[in-house]
């Protein structure tokens, strides 16, 4: 940790570098009605490098969205809707035969682009998750003998139905730790779902503007990175963190017959990187609990394993992290 | 008693226990043969009836005893009943004897049996219609008792085990709070805030340690005033907390500027000058003062007292 950064330069820095944040807010606003915490999430995602879980009934405006994050940043969106039928090929792509030139041809797949929304990503067998997991995390695919890098920025948005599990592959929790974010999204609230309703009835979608350009977003990434976390606040997160471990140390006693499996380190880094990010969307130059409040039930909700006995008593992850946050001193 | 039937030295007697029974009642109706052991009598097989009406319910195997002058006596039992009502004669029970020259018969008497209904008119009420009399009660047996016996026990034990192994809905868990002082909670907090003074931790370069104590016991007093849970707390949900209570503006903006300027320092590792290093323990004061005699005009006005001045007046020194 950097002691002698100098707070003011840094605070005047990253509301310089976040101005942006409220452009692409008011653009995205202009199709999405409501849901904040998804455009949060996506605004999260797009400035960690990281990738986004979604959860939620179909109907929520899921690709909506994310069509629109990256029509606002004028980048290259592609969605593919994950089915039992799906071949790894489909998604990263596959050498064609050319009888023109007499040789093969690269025929790049769907993951070549900046926004990929991955629909329903469950129901697809493991082969083909675990192509995508890779993109994901390696951030280049080979085909044949070349290797081709991924275009910066890439976010994948993968979503997940909660209903209908019938039929599906759910994601073995190793290769679901590599999501940054796993956010659940809910139905509109009454008034927000009228506007809804009545521009669609309307007709009149607004129209958005490229606001962004993609080289201001690996801008702020590298600002992101800057924001400064003090040790009070990476001590806080990882009491967090060690409390879904080893809950009896923390006065939790209760927790320890519902948890199975703990959060990961990368829940650590993700949880402190998240909280930078969302110090930095809120145009500050360091973190606070608060940030890292907002944003740990997204961070750790898939990270921790709950027990059988925690099913019967219809415990969830979230009710366990609620119980930590309450109980966990805040700096 | 029946008669005897008797033609030289072959004799064949029937009698009957009970002369008169009741409808379905049983009685014996036996037969006793005397004869000489050396001739072959041909005796007659009854199976279900010994006559039209007169049920034969069991029948023993001849007993045969030798007597010492030779002669044999032949005996059988039949267990009779009868469902209607009446008087029975019982055919003569004859045997045959083959001598070679022919056949000879040889009979016993009638037997007579009177059936009878059972007589539930009284004797003095012959113009009386009774009600029909219902089915009679028979006691349970220990054989049709126990199924049910042992299922309800097994019940019992399965439920039992249920209720004790089977993981239920935790209660709602109680919430720990801090331990409350014995002296009232704005003279604790006064005290503490003197003794964080004389530490002068911002005067010796300690300015995050003197916003966290200083954070830390204002974070405490609104704990134990207020019963909110601002130790687990971040500045922006203790504020929510806060405006909830409905706390004058004035209030709401000093404790919003503590916070704002502990968290500046605490988190950013900003060095305010001395003027709002000093300024911060008095505002913390003043707070604790406000919200003292705030509480208390409350409490006066929900309990109907009236507010005592000497009370209300603390000082923050």
């Amino acid at each position: 940790m950097d002691l002698n950064v100098d707070i003011k330069e840094l605070n005047e820095k990253i509301e310089k570098e976040s101005g942006f944040v409220e452009a692409i807010s008011l653009e995205v606003g202009k199709v999405i009605v409501g849901q904040k915490r998804l455009v949060e999430s996506m605004l999260i995602g797009l400035l960690t490098d990281g990738h986004i879980l979604l959860e939620g009934v179909p109907g929520l405006a899921k690709t909506l969205a994310i069509k629109t994050l990256a029509s606002v940043i004028d980048a290259k969106f592609n969605r593919v809707q994950f089915t039992p039928d799906l071949l790894p090929a489909d998604l990263l792509g596959t050498m064609i035969y050319s009888q023109k030139r007499e040789d093969f041809l690269v025929k790049k797949g769907p993951l070549f682009a900046n926004f990929i929304l991955a629909d329903e990503i469950n129901r697809s067998p493991a082969k083909v998750q675990s192509a995508l997991l890779e993109a994901m995390q390696e951030r280049q695919i080979t085909i044949g003998e070349e290797t081709y890098k991924l275009d910066d920025p890439f976010l994948v948005m993968a979503t997940q139905n909660p209903i209908e599990q019938e039929g599906t592959y759910p994601l073995p929790e190793a290769q679901v730790d590599r999501f940054m974010l796993k956010t659940v999204i809910d139905y509109p609230k009454i008034n927000e779902e009228q506007l809804i309703m009545r521009q669609n009835l309307m007709g009149t979608y607004e129209t958005v503007n490229a606001v962004v350009s993609i080289d201001q977003i690996l801008s702020a990434q590298k600002a992101v990175r800057e924001v400064y976390m003090d040790e009070k606040i990476e001590k806080y997160i990882l009491d967090l963190v060690f409390a879904t471990r080893y809950p009896e140390k923390y006065n939790l006693e209760s927790l320890k017959p519902l948890i199975s499996f703990g959060a990961s380190p990368r829940g650590s880094i993700n949880l402190g990187t998240a909280a930078k990010c969302y110090a930095f969307i809120k145009r500050r130059g360091y973190v606070v609990p608060e940030d890292v409040r907002a944003v740990v039930h997204d961070v750790l909700r898939h990270r921790i394993g709950i027990t059988y006995e925690a099913e019967a008593e219809n415990i969830t992850s979230v009710d366990i992290i609620n119980k930590i946050v309450n109980e966990i001193e805040v700096p | 008693m029946g008669l005897i039937a008797q033609a030289q030295d072959v004799v064949v007697k029937t009698e009957i226990d009970s002369s008169e029974i009741y409808i379905g009642d049983h009685t014996e109706y036996t037969v006793t043969i005397k004869q000489p052991s050396d001739i072959s009598l041909k005796i007659p097989e009854y199976k279900d009836t010994l006559t039209g009406g007169i049920e034969i319910i069991s029948q023993t195997v001849i007993d045969t005893l030798s007597e010492e002058s030779g002669e044999l006596v032949l005996k059988k039992k039949y267990t009779v009943t009868a469902f209607d009502s009446g008087y029975y004669h019982i055919p003569p029970y004859y045997l045959e004897y083959e001598t070679g020259q022919g056949k000879k018969r040889y009979y016993s008497d009638y037997v007579l049996l009177k059936v009878k209904r059972v007589d539930i008119t009284p004797p003095d009420s012959t113009d009386v219609i009774f009600d029909i009399i219902g089915p009679g009660k028979i006691g349970y047996s220990v054989g049709e008792i126990l199924p049910w016996v042992l299922l309800v026990m097994f019940i019992t034990i399965v439920s039992w085990l249920l209720y004790k192994y089977l993981p239920r809905r935790r209660k709602k868990e109680e919430v720990e709070g801090p331990p409350i002082p014995s002296e009232p909670i704005h003279i604790f907090i006064f005290r503490e805030l003197d003794k964080l003074e004389k530490k002068k931790l911002w005067q010796n370069g300690k300015i995050k340690e003197y916003y966290s104590e200083l954070t830390g016991i204002l974070r405490y007093y609104i704990e134990i005033r207020y019963s909110i849970r601002a130790l687990e707390m971040t500045s922006e949900e203790i504020l929510e907390g806060m405006l909830k209570e409905q706390l004058d503006d004035e209030l709401i903006k000093i404790l919003r500027n503590l916070l704002q300027n502990a968290d500046l320092s605490k988190f950013a590792k900003y060095k305010h000058d001395t003027e709002t290093n000093e300024s911060v323990m008095a505002d913390t004061r003043h707070f604790v003062k406000l919200t003292y005699q705030e509480f208390e005009t409350r409490e006066a006005v929900n309990t109907g007292d009236e507010v005592n001045s000497d009370k209300k007046e603390v000082s923050d020194e």
